[in-house]
This record gives structure tokens, sequence and C-alpha cells, in this order.
């Protein structure tokens, strides 16, 4: 891949979207976006050949989620995060952009309980059978059942 | 015929790993697949958050038996960017040469397991018998056979010397005669060939579409390798090419990873006889300054993915993984879709499933365990080890 296309890309991305560039590592792309806007932004860079979607990563800053789609395009990486609210944690599924998202989605869904609208199988994909509604381990304030107690 | 729908595993469905596929079948045709997962969840991500840097190294070095060394280094990659160190080249030299090791070791017990699957076990006995040799050789490296526990943040933690080398030179040779033999074994041995030829095709659209990584993907004609796209350790540096078939089957699959081999041989050849002078590790300092960065590694399955986000703290504030099998589980369901039943373990086992990798966050501790877990000194449990052995002489 050309760096000039590369930077053509981006010079395009930051004008259609108007969002900044958060920081720049070499062949590394980190921007905020907000949510309604990100399957627009995924299409087009989808378009723009990055075309593998690597995961979806979620962080829980206690006072939001924060969620980051991390698009490749060969060696640049580029990370797309945004934002929802603790109270109401819903955001557009985007499998129909990235078919591959379908599993990151459910397992977004199951550890840190944010709701995938237009989700073609909302299944819970890494908890098991029986658990608990509303427990949801990986966010911060999360605390196992019986206190942490390890067994043997 | 009606269709009626068929559980598989979770006790070993392909590898002695556990799994749940639910099969739809009509007749003997798969028409729909599920994949449940979960098995093998044991919270590390989460455990990560509660440990320091280096406690998180030793822990995501034990996401898997077989990649231990991909987790490992994916992770010190991403610490040293979020501390700014630049590490040795010689140390960059020894982490391609155990990932390469550890890529062959993978490789070969994929082989056996393969031939395993379709019912020709003489292929089995010899690939394995084989992979001794690289656990010998990681062995003469580490100390261990798995989780090799080269890496440290900064570096790596053992060198290898002069004798070393020679040794592990001398062990390659017979291996790559092997290999090349497999290669033609591989492509033109009717007992392997008949399983695996037009056997789960996966079209290149759809390879990329569903976002397959590693050999599945590249098995689909999808040129996709980071050791060439975004190279890390000391690949920049290695000659080597990146391995694709364009016949999208299973015996695509199998001729990516044996030629692979082959390829890994010339890295491993190569590391050891340019290796280049100076230190094996910097020290690196116990807090990581607020950040965050990725880390992309080609592990034998395809890539590895890390994210690591710093507070400042000894401990980060977030380690996220995705390991290569959950990205080839969208393509799996998608392919097994229309195959023969008798076909879905050779087409399971063709993407090489981790489950341990796929599983590895959650940590489940039913209320009410007895709690006594026994702790024992290194001279007990050998101690304990000879005991056992004598008592159970004879009865394995």
């Amino acid at each position: 891949m050309q760096d000039s296309g590369s930077r053509d890309t981006l010079a395009e991305f930051f004008g259609l979207f108007g969002s900044a560039l958060e920081h720049r590592e070499a062949q590394r792309i980190w921007t905020q976006l907000e949510a309604a806007l990100v399957p627009r932004a995924l299409t087009f860079l989808k378009r723009a050949g990055f075309t593998h979607l690597s995961t979806i990563t979620v962080l829980d800053t206690g006072r939001e989620f924060e969620v980051i789609y991390h698009l490749c395009r060969a060696g640049h990486v580029f990370s797309l995060r945004t934002c929802v609210g603790r109270d109401k944690p819903r955001l557009a599924s985007i499998v129909g952009i990235f078919p591959g998202a379908v599993l990151y989605e459910r397992e977004a869904c199951d550890l840190f309980g944010l709701e995938f609208e237009g989700h073609p199988d909302p299944r819970a994909l890494v908890l098991p059978e029986g658990w608990p509604a509303g427990e949801h381990p990986l966010r911060k304030d999360w605390r196992p059942p019986n206190g942490g107690a390890q067994d043997a | 015929m009606p269709e009626f729908e068929l559980p598989v595993g979770p006790q070993h469905p392909a590898l002695k790993e556990p799994e749940s596929f639910r099969l739809k079948i009509d007749g003997e045709i798969v028409v729909e697949a599920d994949v449940r997962l979960g098995y093998n969840h044991r919270g590390i991500e989460k455990a990560c958050e509660t440990r320091t840097y280096t406690q998180c190294l030793y822990l995501v070095e034990r996401i898997c038996g077989i990649c231990s060394h991909a987790h490992a280094t994916a992770f010190s990659q991403a610490v040293e960017a979020l501390l700014g160190l630049e590490i040795p080249r010689r140390a960059r030299y020894i982490r391609t040469i155990a990932a390469e090791l550890e890529r062959v070791h993978s490789h070969l017990l994929w082989l056996g397991v393969a031939g395993h699957e379709v019912g020709f076990d003489t292929l089995f006995m010899y690939a394995w018998r084989d992979r001794e040799a690289v656990q010998d050789i990681l062995e003469i490296i580490s100390g261990n056979r798995v989780n090799y526990g080269l890496n440290t943040i900064g570096g790596v933690r053992r060198d290898i010397d002069p004798l070393q080398k020679e040794s592990i030179l001398g062990l390659l040779e017979p291996l790559t005669e092997r290999t090349s033999y497999y290669a033609r074994v591989v492509q033109e041995e009717g007992t392997f060939r008949g399983r695996v030829d037009g056997v789960g095709n996966l079209s290149k659209d759809m390879a990329l579409a569903l976002n397959a990584v590693g050999p599945q993907a590249r098995g689909s004609g999808v040129p996709m390798d980071v050791r060439k796209d975004d190279p890390y350790a000391a690949y920049d540096e290695m000659p080597f090419k990146v391995i694709t078939s364009e016949r999208g089957d299973v015996l695509g699959r199998a001729l990516v990873r044996v030629l692979e081999l082959l390829e890994s041989y010339k890295i491993i050849r190569h590391a050891l006889e340019n290796l280049p002078d100076g230190p094996i590790a910097v020290k690196a300092p116990k807090k990581v300054p607020a950040g965050e960065t990725v880390s992309r590694y080609e592990a034998p399955r395809g890539e590895n993915f890390h994210y690591v986000k710093a507070n400042g703290s000894e401990t980060p504030e977030r380690v996220k993984v995705r390991a290569p099998t959950l990205a080839n589980i969208p393509s799996l369901v998608h392919i097994l879709k229309g195959a023969h039943l008798a076909d879905v373990p050779i087409i399971t086992a063709a993407i090489d499933p981790c489950f341990s990798c796929t599983d590895r966050k959650l940590q489940i501790a039913p209320a009410g365990g007895s709690g006594d877990p026994r702790v024992m000194t290194w001279e007990e449990l050998r101690q304990y080890g000879i005991r056992w052995y004598k008592d159970h002489a004879g009865r394995a």
C-alpha cells in the first residue's frame, strides 16, 4: 500500500466527518466520533480499503463505555472510538457492514451489557447457561457473586 | 427426510478441547451450524486489571499452551510501545527465533491432527515424532517445552550461546528434510488428498468479508500476514515468502501450513547465523505512563491482536485480547453449511482451532468450594511424581 494513498484517505475522512486525530504512532490512527456517525464512517473506511475488522474493544471509564473499532489495511490500524452512556448503553450493530463483527458484538454484549440494535443473533456467547441477567463481569464495578472466593 | 439437530461436543469436537457445535442436518448434509463458546473462560482480561505488568506477562502467556510466545510477545510489544522502549536488536532476533519455532511446533502438531481426522494415523505418528525435535530445541533455549517464559518487558530473559546455536542448526536439518517429504505426502498421497480436495470451500471474497485470518485466509488466496504487513520483532530483516493457495479448500489450508514450515526453517537459520551481538534486554520501569496502544502478531493460527490501556500505575487499566480462532469462527460456520457430516471434523480442524485462546476472560467460581488448594515445593512435587509412577507402574 502506498503511504500517499493512506494520507489521502485520512484527509478525506477527517474532512467528511469533522473528527480530530487523537494521537498517532507510526501506522496507527486513533479518532473519535459520535455513535450516530459510526456506521457511515465504517462504510467509508471499508470502501477505502480498511476491509479487515481486527476486533472491537470496549472500555468502562466509570462514566460511560468507550467502544473502539479496530480496522486494518495491511500494516495500518485505524481505531475508531465512540462513547455510549452507562444508563442506556445502546448502539447500532455493524454486522451489516462487517459480517465478521458478529461474535465481537455478542462478546461485548455479554461482558459489558452493551446492546447492539439490529444484531441478527444477540444470544449470549461466552457466559454460561444460567448466568444471572444484568451481571456483566468486565464492567469496572462488577464483583463476583460470592465475593470472589476461590474454590479449590 | 426431516431435518434434525445433532449436538457435537462440548467434549472433544475436533481437538482435545471443549467446544459445542449444534449441527442441523438433512440426511448427510449440514444445513445449519452453530458454535457455543465459553467452556474455557478463565477471567484473564479481568485478572490483568489487578496484576502488575510483569505478572500480566506470565498470565497472558498462559492463555494458550501452544501460542504462549505469541501472546507474551504481543503483550510485551504493547507495553514497550507505551513505555517508548526500544528493545535491543539481539532480543528482537531471539523473539523471532522463538516465534518461528512455536509456529513449527504448532503446524507439525496440526499436520498430525489433520492426518488423524481423516483416518491417516501414520501421518499423525510421523508428524508428532518430528515435533519432538522442535520441542527439544525450545527446551534448549528456554528450559521449557511449552510456556517458554522467554519474554520480559524490554527484551528477552535467555540468550542463545554458540553451542546451543550449533545444536539447533543440527536439529533443523532432518526437520527440513522431513517437511519436504510431508509437502509431497499432502499433495500426492491419495489417502490424504481424497479427504481434503474440494472439502470445506471458502472463497476469497467470503474469507475477506468474514475477516478470516492466518492459514484460513491465506488458503483462500488472501495474502495477509502480519509478519510482512506490519513487521514486528526482526521480521523486517528476515528472508521469507508469504505462502498462499488459491484453492480455498482444506487441501489449500494444509499446503499453506506445510510450505510455511519450510519458510520458518529459513527464518530460524537466518536469524541464528546473523544473530547480532549486544545485550538481550533493557531495564523497564514498573510504572507505565497513561496511554493506549494496539499490538499485532502473526500467531501460527493467524493475527493475534492485543489492546493495552495504561493509567500511569503499575497495573493496566484494560487488556483486551483477540486470538485468531475467534476471528475464524464466522468463516468456519459458513463453510460447515452444506458440508457432509463426515467432513465436519476435518473442516473444523482445518482452522486449527484453539479454544483456550478463544475463551479467555471469565472466571467462574461456583459457591461452596472446599477451599483447600494444595501447595507443594518443587522437591515435594518431584517426589510425588516419582511415587505416583512407582505405584501405578504397568497399569497405564
